[in-house]
């Protein structure tokens, strides 16, 4: 029997190795979130469904709304403190993650960067361990900046589930293009849920938060339809 | 957990866009969010629903001792339990400063005013009296919670039922419910609170705050009110004054809101009381919303669609699988009567599935199919239509 | 024995300068014992053959990011942020390049199986080539070559 790809697995379903397909028989199977090795078993620790992707990816989607810090990930966080030569930033995790004076682009020990309490940085996840503090940074490993930093100039921060985030980024999901066909805009998607926007004025700022938040339960062509309507209301409105 | 600090773009963004005379959401500035209240399988189980919002009164009672300071009343106790399944940062157990406020508010706004009939709670003068308890549960926290659970103790309070008993000489007779019709509590006036936030030194104000906007108000005010235009509570805190007639206006701001409340309590009652006694589903079974997340995740399952009247509600509804949407509210049952005829017209024979047989009167698939994407067309046209009420504001 | 000795005699006489070489002998016996401990403890420990961790199958990732191969989380539309917008097209070439690079790599021919291909071509282009006439000599000549090897194989078998 293959693992039951596309269906809703529980925590304690458990699958052999040879009910996954192998890519190769060089290649590792990569086990994404809520799967874990065990005793030569894949054992399902989070309900949700069961995901496949080639090559040999395997992982279980599920709602969240709470975020657990993984290495790698993107994040928005707000920066709560300064202490020290540290700033705590609250990414919405159980603890406040930790981002270094120093790790900024061009920040040097005199050179400080400007951040403010206050401020929202867009930042990736160095060190995420259950047992540490997370730790962010606003550089890649060639110490150039790559998007990432304090995001500044007014916009609107608002917060989503986990799912709704990860949609967004998904490169199958249409809201961002055709609502960049229509409106002139910057966004900034953590998968931490946290979403920052910023349009030409502050109507487009809210129609566009609040197509965000709409677009959770449409799929694709729902979407399509309803930023129609939303540049519809909203040039009628910026005329009014 | 610590909770989420509010970041400056939020803050500036919002009080820029408050001095604007908007709001995130599309409200007006003296808009409630939608109001939902549904009452549970159990008598004096209340859960309302404000936007987001959500709590649940459940009201229980007992036979005790009266107050040895009122021997001819029963007792009224009113507790809120704010768990951090409302919000992160409550915490479970200890009593917040906010816990502290709102469980003094709500049993000013219930005790104080004294709309439930306490004598009537009485058994036996100083021996024997009904000791009802009011339970507020906070669901979900998304702002304005104060109204919300004033509402929803009071309906719970209109909606319970308490056993019917008898004195005959030294003997008390607790009825079973078979035994005899439990009897409503005597409740004089709904008292609901109404909350109001201000901003920039009292100079914008605004009513059930969200709960980014809770977090930017500089003061608050409270008002609790009647139907009849009785004041029954009054609180202001925050560091801000406020002008006599900002007072005077907010009162008659809290009557208008305060008649529509009373009215859709009043509404709501009546429905659950008809289908009660029809043998009707009632129950919370209609606030379940069927709403799926995996929307554009999910394979499309391509139905061979052989005949269909062009509507423009079929064009983007051909996804049956992903749209099947319970239908959510009041307001969309009417739409749905609303638009029913015409939808009627639409005619889908599927012939790719072929174990119900060719088209026509196939039964099982295709009616639950086609009435899914008619709900969920119609649901969508709802919110989009509100949304765009919502910016438009 | 030493241990004993120390024990009568007092600090202070200790410190006293002519003590000193006896003192430097107490503390080497002493150090010596201590060794010998530690050598006896070390024989309670278990001689286990070296732990071999077994390579997995598997590798563990609890990224959503790497298992849904998520878009860059900023994005800039119509120009609002040029910089954005740049990061956002180099993002999308690396993405194409990848694509094609993994594209190219699934239809090519690998450099093995080419030269494998190539080795069993040989011989069918070869005789594209060479006449019928002589095709059919050559066709003797390895019948006459077979022959003699046929026996050479028989040989040891008698």
């Amino acid at each position: 029997m293959a693992a039951p790809i596309g269906n809703v697995v529980i925590p304690g379903d458990s699958f052999s190795l040879m009910q996954l397909k192998t890519p190769d028989e060089h290649k590792k199977i990569l086990l994404g979130p809520g799967l874990k090795e065990e005793d030569t078993e894949i054992k399902v620790l989070r309900p949700g469904i069961l995901r496949y992707r080639k090559p040999g990816v395997y992982w279980v989607d599920c709602h969240h709304k709470r975020y657990v810090p993984s290495k790698g990930d993107s994040v928005v966080g707000i920066v709560n403190q300064k202490v020290g030569d540290m700033f705590r930033v609250d990414i919405g995790s159980s603890e406040q993650a930790s981002l270094s004076y120093l790790s900024f682009e061009g920040a040097t020990k005199r050179n400080r960067p400007d951040v403010k309490v206050g401020d929202i940085v867009y930042a990736k996840l160095l060190v995420a361990n259950k047992d540490m503090e997370p730790e962010i940074v606003c550089i890649d490993s060639y110490g150039r900046s790559s998007g990432m930093g304090v995001v500044r100039n007014g916009g609107f921060l608002f917060h989503t589930s986990l799912n709704l985030a990860r949609k967004l980024l998904n490169p199958q999901c249409v809201l961002l293009k055709s609502l960049g066909n229509r409106f002139q805009f910057e966004i900034s998607v953590g998968v931490n849920g946290r979403v920052w926007v910023k349009a030409g004025n502050d109507i487009q700022t809210i129609a566009l938060v609040n197509t965000v938040i709409a677009s959770e339960f449409k799929d694709n062509d729902q979407i399509k339809e309803m930023c129609k309507r939303i540049s519809k209301a909203v040039s009628r409105m910026e005329v009014d | 957990m610590r909770e989420t600090p509010l970041s400056n773009c939020e803050r500036e963004f919002i009080l820029k866009n408050i001095s604007q005379q908007r709001r995130l959401d599309g409200r007006n500035a003296y808009d409630y969010r939608d109001l939902r209240i549904a009452f549970g399988v159990s008598l004096g189980c209340c859960h309302v629903e404000l936007g987001k919002t959500r709590v649940l009164a459940q009201v229980s009672c007992e036979v005790g001792e009266p107050k040895q300071t009122r021997p001819h009343d029963g007792v009224l106790y009113v507790n809120v339990e704010l768990s951090p399944m409302a919000c992160p940062s409550f915490e479970q157990g200890r009593q917040s400063e906010e816990g502290i406020e709102l469980s003094r508010l709500m049993e000013r706004c219930l005790k104080e005013s004294r709309c439930l009939d306490m004598e009537s709670l009485c058994i036996v003068s100083g021996e024997k009296a009904w000791h009802v308890r009011v339970d507020i549960h906070v669901l979900n926290h998304e702002g304005n919670i104060l109204d919300c659970a004033s509402i929803a103790a009071i309906s719970a309070l209109a909606h319970f039922r308490r056993p019917d008993v008898s004195v005959n000489g030294e003997e008390i007779t607790i009825h079973t419910l078979e035994e005899r019709n439990p009897v409503p509590l005597s409740l004089h006036h709904m008292p609901l609170l109404v909350s109001f936030t201000f901003f920039s030194q009292g100079k914008y104000m605004l009513v059930d705050p969200s709960s980014k906007e809770e977090k930017v108000m500089e003061g608050k005010m409270v008002v609790g009110m009647n139907k009849h235009r009785e004041l029954c509570t009054l609180q202001v805190t925050g560091q801000m004054l406020l002008l006599k007639d900002q007072v005077l206006r907010c009162s008659s701001i809290a009557l208008t809101k305060v008649t529509k409340i009373t009215e859709l309590i009043h509404q709501a009652l009546d429905n659950d009381k008809q289908a009660r006694s029809k043998g009707e589903k009632h129950g919370f079974a209609v606030l379940v919303s069927g709403d799926k997340v995996t929307a554009n995740r999910l394979p499309k399952i391509e139905v061979n669609v052989e005949k269909f009247e062009d509507s423009d509600e079929m064009d983007e509804g051909q996804s049956c699988s992903d749209d099947a949407d319970a239908q959510n509210g009041i307001e969309e049952l009417e739409m749905q009567t609303e638009a029913a005829p015409r939808e009627s017209a639409v005619e889908i024979l599927t012939k790719g599935v072929g174990v119900i047989g060719e088209g026509g009167a196939s039964t099982w698939l295709d009616i639950p199919q086609e009435n899914t994407k008619q709900q969920a067309a119609k649901k969508r046209r709802y919110k989009s239509v509100a949304m765009e009420e919502g910016i438009g504001s | 024995m030493a241990a004993k000795q120390s024990a009568h005699l007092s600090k202070n006489v200790l410190q006293m300068k002519f003590m000193q070489r006896s003192v430097l002998r107490m503390e080497k016996e002493q150090n010596e014992e201590e060794r010998q401990k530690i050598i006896d403890d070390e024989h309670w420990a278990l001689d286990l053959q070296e732990y071999k961790t077994k390579e997995s199958d598997f590798l563990e990732n609890q990224s959503y990011t790497t298992c849904e191969e998520l878009l860059f989380g900023r994005q800039s539309y119509q120009g609002f942020n040029p910089e954005i917008e740049k990061l956002m097209k180099v993002h999308s070439e690396e993405k194409e390049a990848q694509k094609s690079e993994q594209k190219e790599k699934e239809e090519s021919v690998g450099d093995a199986e080419m030269a494998q291909r190539y080795s069993s071509l040989m011989g069918i282009i070869a005789k594209k080539f060479t006449k019928k006439r002589q095709r059919s000599e050559e066709k003797s000549n390895q019948n006459e070559d077979d022959e003699p090897s046929r026996k050479k194989f028989m040989k040891p078998s008698e």
